[in-house]
């Protein structure tokens, strides 16, 4: 199969990348630009694990093709932290214990990211609905919705002190 | 418990949790390595028959298809399984379920594998499957293996079972059924497997290398120390990740092509191909005398274990142990066996069995609190066990044992946090449901030791080893927990190595929630042997003995005299100075007794864990929905480890124990699994869950590390019962059959209301 040209930006960096075009995004992710915090559970859009934020949007990458992403703006969990250290969302997981065999910790960060960074007030309804999307079979959530809630109110005061 | 612990029950970060969460942890489908191939598996599409011709040529004749393998390329045994070995590495005599492995492909990518397993072509010669119990149990059925198809037969007694029922004032009699269940980790099953310099090593996705360790070896015909199993992150796997999986067909590649093979299995092949939860049929008969004690229990129990048996003698047997439930009851007879089938292979979920008669001894309870107009806890803290109770083996228990203060627990939370039950609209009813259970700690009634390797090194950090697998539950975190806490430094001068068989002991499984008492405990007798040189050097140094001193807080203090002391720097150095090593191993087996085959007598584990749940939920009798609202969790773990953990685990058990009683169902049709998608198999997302009050009781009994227990499975547990509790309440009808989905809720209730 002929190979297509696309550009993007891909954790702040604008890239150039030849590529098969029907190749799914989850997959070129992975295996081409060696993103593995990207996980696949279903492949069918129904877990959540392979979620990235495109254009600002939370979306599940193993529904689109590699083509989609053209002049698109994509962020991988790779791209969340500051100077190699966790984020204010990765280091409120850490410490309510949010983490357990992991698997689905990287689409429920990101999910939590989209949904904070477009909206920090977010109240305790719409964590839940945005978060619905990601399955995880260890904790119950409750923790997470906690990791979530936490992160919420640490930006909130730290905006606060500044 | 009053204790002065430094790291003990501490809520401490986990040790990869920083990874997790910044992406790097790394998963088996996360390897890539140079040269590397993809591995895949051409199943059977049919559920019973032989095959009668195979060619591959259509593979093979595709540039980058590096090799087509059947039995025939097998160097050594061609038979796995946990207990009974009887499931091929690839099929060679007969095919017993849809799915079965006949053969391998390995290719240069991925697309090329696809494209070979659909060029390979096979003819069947198709018989006639089973696929009930029923169809299984008749004479003439075909035998899935051997001569006959029921296996597993286990008969209990107790007292005088027929004697008892003849004094007791009320009996309860009722069948209960549960379903067959997918255990749904959200990682699917991977690996890659690498044969070089004559060493086989396979790094996956898996709750027991050790065991995988064994089964690749026979496979090759190489001793078990020319095979290195390593676990890498694994997704979950709440027993679905015991059995052999993608190990010993990537070994088998990776050793015929002299290339790395890696094997990633799609959601639908994890779902098709690993265990299922035993779907059970249960008919019990309870008696009482009016006072509420519970004098007799009688119990059948049938159970499909499908194509293969996986760890089915085992669900049968704790089943059939865990029967009566943690109550003391003086007469009990219990008879248990699995039926072979040509459906899919039930093995371990979460449970083994205890979660199936869990639904049924709880049923029971709560029917003969509503016969007896009882209050549903004072009738269970009247026939609690109690340290001194014996159980239907014939153990007696110990002090390790806290059932009544997760029952009180229960009881003083519902009065402190749960709002009135007021329905929220015209349509909706509330109910409140109790559910409880006692679950055994490790292995039933046989020998499952596990080791640690500890080394505290020159700047007083220390290297860890076991052989414990961890799935996501955290024992890695509590295995340094223990080391540290035993030569008195901190949790982060702890670094864990964890199930690599190469610089591991034997770990056992991650499973029957056995790692934190046993891995644990060996944990704990390997830190105490290299504390017994360290302490042997730091008494001579302050001129005192070694049974006089205290390691806390990275010092070593003397008992009488806390100022007469030196801190871990200064013992390191005086090691050094004499030229002594802090070397420590611990093996750790539980104290145990097999159970007689007559009567399943013995002390099939040394510890028990406990718990109790209360459901409060409401349903909707318009639409069937049942919103659960909140849910009290009282666990009796002995010694919770690391707090956030055990709270962890009882809240996911929560989630997926409501989700037994209401929402999940594998459905199998013609052998087949017809719902193996998260599209179709549906799980509660965030949206969806209650709040849930975790309730960590602490029990006394030192048999565990620190006096602590295991939660794994005991978690799931008692919000099974109690869900379902709640909703017989809400409507005044008994269920006795599991899940009940909206559509069962609107058929009884019109039922009964029409």
């Amino acid at each position: 199969m002929e190979k297509i040209t696309i550009n993007f930006n891909l954790n702040g960096k604008d890239v150039v990348v030849l590529t098969e075009p029907n190749k799914r995004l989850v997959d070129f992710l992975r295996e081409d630009m060696d993103l593995t915090s990207v996980k696949e559970g279903c492949g069918e859009g129904e877990c959540g694990a392979c979620t990235i934020i495109f254009n600002g949007e939370a979306v599940t990458s193993c529904l689109m093709l590699v083509g989609q992403a053209e002049g698109s703006q994509i962020v991988t969990l790779e791209g969340v932290s500051e100077n190699g250290k966790p984020n204010y969302i990765q280091k409120a997981f850490m410490d309510v214990g949010a983490v357990q065999c992991g698997y689905c910790t990287p689409g429920m960060i990101l999910a939590a990211k989209a949904l904070l960074d477009k909206n920090p007030k977010a109240g305790d309804e719409e964590i839940k609905q945005a978060m619905s999307g990601n399955l995880c079979r260890c904790t119950g959530y409750a923790k997470i919705f906690q990791a979530v809630k936490t992160a919420r109110d640490a930006k909130g005061a730290l905006k606060h002190e500044s | 418990m009053n204790h002065n612990y430094s790291v003990m029950g501490k809520s401490v970060t986990r040790k990869d949790a920083l990874d997790k969460v910044m992406g790097t942890a790394r998963f088996a489908a996360d390897m890539k390595v140079p040269g590397m191939l993809w591995g895949g598996v051409f199943r059977s599409s049919i559920v019973a028959g032989v095959v009668k011709s195979f060619d591959p040529s259509g593979a093979l004749a595709i540039p980058g298809v590096e090799c087509v393998l059947t039995h025939q390329d097998i160097p050594g045994k061609n038979r796995i399984g946990i207990i009974l070995k009887d499931e091929p590495i690839l099929v060679e005599d007969k095919i017993r379920r849809y799915g079965d492995a006949i053969a391998l492909v390995a290719a240069e990518s991925r697309e090329l594998l696809q494209e070979a397993l659909e060029a390979i072509r096979v003819e069947y010669e198709e018989h006639e499957p089973v696929l009930t119990i029923e169809q299984a149990a008749k004479k003439d059925a075909p035998k899935i293996h051997g001569d006959r198809n029921q296996y597993q037969i286990k008969h209990l007694e107790h007292g005088n079972v027929d004697e008892a029922f003849k004094n007791c004032d009320v009996i309860v009699e009722n069948d209960y059924e549960t379903p067959m269940l997918s255990h749904m980790f959200i990682e699917p099953e991977a690996g890659l497997a690498h044969y070089e310099n004559g060493i086989m090593t396979v790094h996956s996705s898996t709750q027991n290398p050790h065991y995988d360790r064994g089964e690749i070896a026979a496979m090759l015909n190489l001793p078990n120390n020319r095979v290195v199993s390593v676990q890498m992150t694994t997704g979950g796997g709440f027993g679905g990740k015991l059995d052999i999986s993608v190990q010993c067909h990537g070994a088998l590649l990776a050793y015929y092509t002299g290339r790395p093979v890696k094997i990633v299995r799609s959601r639908e092949e994890s779902t098709l191909l690993s265990s299922k939860r035993h779907p059970m049929k249960l008919h019990y008969k309870t008696g009482a005398t009016k006072d509420g004690k519970i004098k007799a229990v009688q119990v059948n129990i049938t159970s499909d274990s499908g194509a293969y048996a996986s760890y089915g003698p085992a669900v049968i047997t704790r089943a059939a142990v865990h029967a009566a439930g943690p109550y003391e009851v003086p007469n009990v007879r219990v008879d248990a066996s699995f039926y072979y089938t040509n459906n899919p292979m039930a093995g371990a979920f979460r449970g083994f069995g205890v979660p199936q008669v869990a639904v049924a001894h709880e049923g029971q309870m709560n029917a003969i609190a509503k016969k007896l107009g009882m209050d549903a806890i004072e009738l269970r803290l009247l026939n609690a066990h109690r340290p001194g109770t014996t159980t239907p083996t014939g153990q007696k228990l110990d002090n390790n044992v806290g059932f009544i203060p997760c029952l009180e627990a229960v009881r003083e939370k519902a009065k402190e946090v749960l709002p009135s039950c007021i329905p929220s609209g015209p349509s909706k009813r509330r109910g409140r449901g109790y559910g409880c259970m006692y679950y055994g700690i490790g292995n039933t009634g046989l020998p499952n030791p596990a080791g640690a390797f500890l080394e505290v090194l020159p700047d007083a950090s220390v290297n860890l080893m076991v052989g414990c697998a961890d799935i996501g539950q955290g024992s890695t975190s509590v295995m340094a927990q223990i080391a540290a806490e035993e030569l008195g430094l901190t949790y982060e001068d702890v670094h864990v190595t964890f199930a690599n068989t190469q610089v591991t002991p034997e770990g056992g499984a991650s499973s029957a929630s056995r790692q934190t008492f046993i891995s644990g405990n060996a944990t704990l007798l390997a830190a105490r042997m290299a504390k017994e040189t360290l302490a042997s050097v730091a008494a001579d140094y302050l001129k005192t003995s070694a049974d006089q001193l205290v390691f806390q807080d990275r010092e070593i203090r003397v008992k009488a005299h806390s100022e007469v002391r030196m801190d871990y720097g200064e013992l390191m150095g005086e090691m050094k100075r004499l030229g002594k090593l802090a070397l420590g191993c611990g093996s750790y087996n539980p104290v145990t007794t097999g159970l007689d085959p007559k009567d399943m007598t013995g002390s099939p584990f040394e510890v028990y864990s406990y718990a109790a749940a209360l459901v409060d939920l409401e349903v909707d009798i318009e639409t069937g929905l049942v919103d659960v609202l909140n849910v009290i969790s009282a666990h009796d773990v002995g010694t919770a480890v690391n707090v956030h953990a055990v709270e962890g685990q009882i809240e996911g058990g929560v989630v997926m124990g409501t989700g037994f009683a209401l929402l999940e169902k594998t459905e199998v049709k013609d052998g087949k699994i017809t719902n193996p998608l998260f599209s179709k198999y549906l799980l509660a997302t965030m949206m969806d869950v209650p709040n849930i009050y975790p309730i960590v009781v602490e029990s006394a009994g030192e048999a565990g590390p620190f006096g602590a227990k295991g939660v794994g499975e005991p978690a799931l547990i008692p919000a099974i019962p109690a869900t379902a509790d709640g909703v017989e309440n809400a409507l005044d009808i008994h269920f006795g059959k599991l899940p009940i989905q909206p559509i069962d809720i609107m058929r009884e209730y019109y039922k009964k209301c029409p």
